[in-house]
């Protein structure tokens, strides 16, 4: 509640009305504390007693089997459902104290069917927000355009086109363009890329990352998928039944020091190699090639995930790589490289699982 | 018995024929346009509780299991014979298919657009007004539709009680068939109930295509 927030909090509240192109408003913190949502007629309450500091800016995944309240807490943060009790502050603002149709229009929502207003165009969709908001026409229709050309559709092609006339792929992005139209601090997110294939779901998850880089959002992500938890997350809450918080903390913790066994058991087989997706070949010291050719193989792009980097050397059957950066060769990457950052990551966990028993008196 | 050749008949009889097909039009009118209002009207009031539209949607099939001459025959002691029984029975009879295809219609529009809706902030009536309504429009401009086809038949029956429009032409026709000309009294109201029909019904495909929202057109 207390927390200033470090990046410009104070131009959000009200859904940054002075955006005028450009500069875009970056996320406010939220903070749920005990959090309950019961409904009535049941004994377990859906939500039991969460608390959650979300900062600003960062993406947060709510991940978890289903059933386990995941997306009932996110849909408590824009009030779609009014919790039991427990307080839920946004930028230090007690969402239970505004009006909750406003309220929602300073959030932007993206769910898994899209939802897209089918008699509306692409247009009329993503100026839906910004419309309630009281935009006048040419600023809405100049942030439109941007919108459109910022989830890489062509405003020309599409502006005017019907939800129906486009691919599941294409209609996600404009559901996200509606969300980000009248650029709101906040993002609730329900699985946006679960109905997708997965080709396409790859390349919405890599260009909404490189969004996020720009726009700094304070984002709750919800999904069952714990890989898309451990690349999209800044953090991840593992929620166990009635959404209690198994662990909370960034993906490279959860992967190599699970709190506990219900974690160990979410996070499943072959840590290792997804902790590997979250390394690039930028961290490793490369070796400077003495040879200017690699005869036939392909060199890696120095933003290459060592996962891609292993899996390039399983294929081609090479314990040695050439690595690139933009068409230069710079060097040379090692298997024994791998083992080493592998080992070092491991001695780094297990370095603070020690330190982390002292303090808590034992974790597995 | 053999009156004048049809067309014959038709062109002698034109005014009075005119004069029975505009009733029978004026009357189905009104009484749609009352039923319409009042059906969306009872729709919208109902259609947000499950347990009301399904209690709703089960009153109107009973409803319509009830023959008109006899609602209409139990109604003449309380209300009186012509219009004074015809504009309820009417009305009520049009409402069945419009209130039954608003709730339906409303039903059907898919959760999770409403629930987009909702989450960036449109409030009740916006989102009925500007959401659910052009959505739900085209099953309930059907509604109406077919709520047209049941007024313009049971106008004919409404003669009975003293229902003004073609009916009064057929009952009598038939009442009195073998005297001069009934047949052709007879055929010719049956072509122009038909014809008030067709006329309707193309009505209503016009409006369709003009009312329903482009994205939305199959």
């Amino acid at each position: 509640m207390s927390d200033p927030a470090p990046t410009s909090s104070t131009t959000t509240t009200g859904g940054s009305a002075d955006n005028s192109g450009g500069s875009e408003a970056g996320g406010v913190p939220i903070i749920l504390q005990g959090v309950t949502k019961k409904y009535p007629g049941t004994d377990a309450a859906a939500v039991d007693n969460i608390d959650l500091e979300i900062g600003a800016g960062e993406i947060v995944m709510l991940v978890g089997p289903s059933g386990c309240g995941k997306t009932t807490t996110m849909r408590m943060v824009n009030r779609l459902i009014e919790p039991t009790s427990g307080t839920i502050s946004i930028d230090g603002e007690d969402v239970l104290s505004l009006n909750d149709v406003k309220l929602r229009r300073t959030i932007g929502y993206v769910i898994q069917q899209i939802g897209l207003f089918p008699h509306l165009t692409i247009e009329q969709n993503v100026a839906m927000v910004p419309k309630l908001l009281g935009w006048d026409k040419s600023r809405i229709s100049t942030r439109v355009e941007e919108m459109l050309a910022v989830v890489g559709l062509d405003p020309h092609e599409f502006a005017h086109r019907f939800p129906r006339q486009l691919s599941g792929g294409q209609q996600q992005r404009v559901g996200v363009a509606r969300a980000l139209a009248a650029d709101p601090p906040i993002m609730l997110m329900d699985e946006p890329f679960g109905a997708v294939d997965p080709i396409t779901r790859t390349r919405l998850q890599d260009e909404f990352l490189n969004l996020q880089q720009k726009l700094r959002k304070t984002i709750v992500f919800v999904t069952h998928d714990f890989d898309e938890a451990v690349k999209m997350g800044d953090k991840i809450a593992v929620l166990d039944k009635g959404s209690r918080v198994a662990q909370f903390a960034a993906p490279e913790e959860i992967l190599t020091s699970p709190a506990d066994d219900f974690v160990a058991g979410f996070v499943g087989q072959g840590a290792t190699l997804k902790r590997l997706q979250l390394e690039r070949l930028d961290s490793l010291d490369l070796h400077q090639s003495s040879r200017s050719t690699h005869d036939g193989v392909t060199p890696l792009p120095v933003r290459s995930t060592l996962h891609d980097v292993l899996d390039a050397m399983i294929a081609d059957g090479r314990d040695e790589l050439p690595v690139e950066k933009d068409g230069q060769l710079i060097g040379t990457v090692t298997l024994e490289d791998l083992l080493d950052r592998v080992r070092a990551l491991r001695e780094e966990a297990d370095g603070k699982l020690s330190r982390r028993g002292d303090e808590t008196g034992g974790v597995a | 018995m053999d009156g004048l050749p049809f067309f014959e008949y038709v062109s002698l009889f034109r005014d009075d024929l005119i004069f029975a097909t505009q009733k029978h039009l004026l009357v189905s009118l009104y009484t749609l346009l009352i039923a319409t209002v009042v059906g969306i009207a009872l729709g919208l009031l109902v259609y947000r509780r499950a347990s009301l539209s399904t209690l709703s949607i089960g009153a109107l099939a009973i409803g319509f299991t009830i023959p008109s001459i006899a609602l209409f025959g139990l109604l003449v002691p309380l209300l009186g014979t012509g219009l004074a029984v015809g504009f309820p029975v009417l009305t009520m009879y049009g409402l069945l298919p419009i209130l039954r295809n608003t709730i339906v219609g409303l039903n059907s529009v898919d959760k999770a657009t409403l629930d987009a809706a909702r989450g960036i902030g449109m409030g009740r009536l916006r989102m009925l007004w500007q959401i659910e309504l052009p959505l739900a429009w085209p099953v309930i401009l059907t509604g109406v539709r077919v709520g047209a086809q049941l007024i313009v038949g049971i106008v004919v029956i409404g003669a009975y009680v003293g229902v003004p429009g073609l009916g009064e032409l057929l009952f009598d026709a038939l009442q009195n068939l073998g005297a001069v000309n009934k047949l052709n009294q007879a055929l010719a109201g049956t072509i122009l109930v038909t014809l008030i029909a067709l006329l309707l019904d193309a009505a209503f495909v016009l409006v369709r295509r003009y009312t329903t929202p482009r994205g939305i057109r199959v």
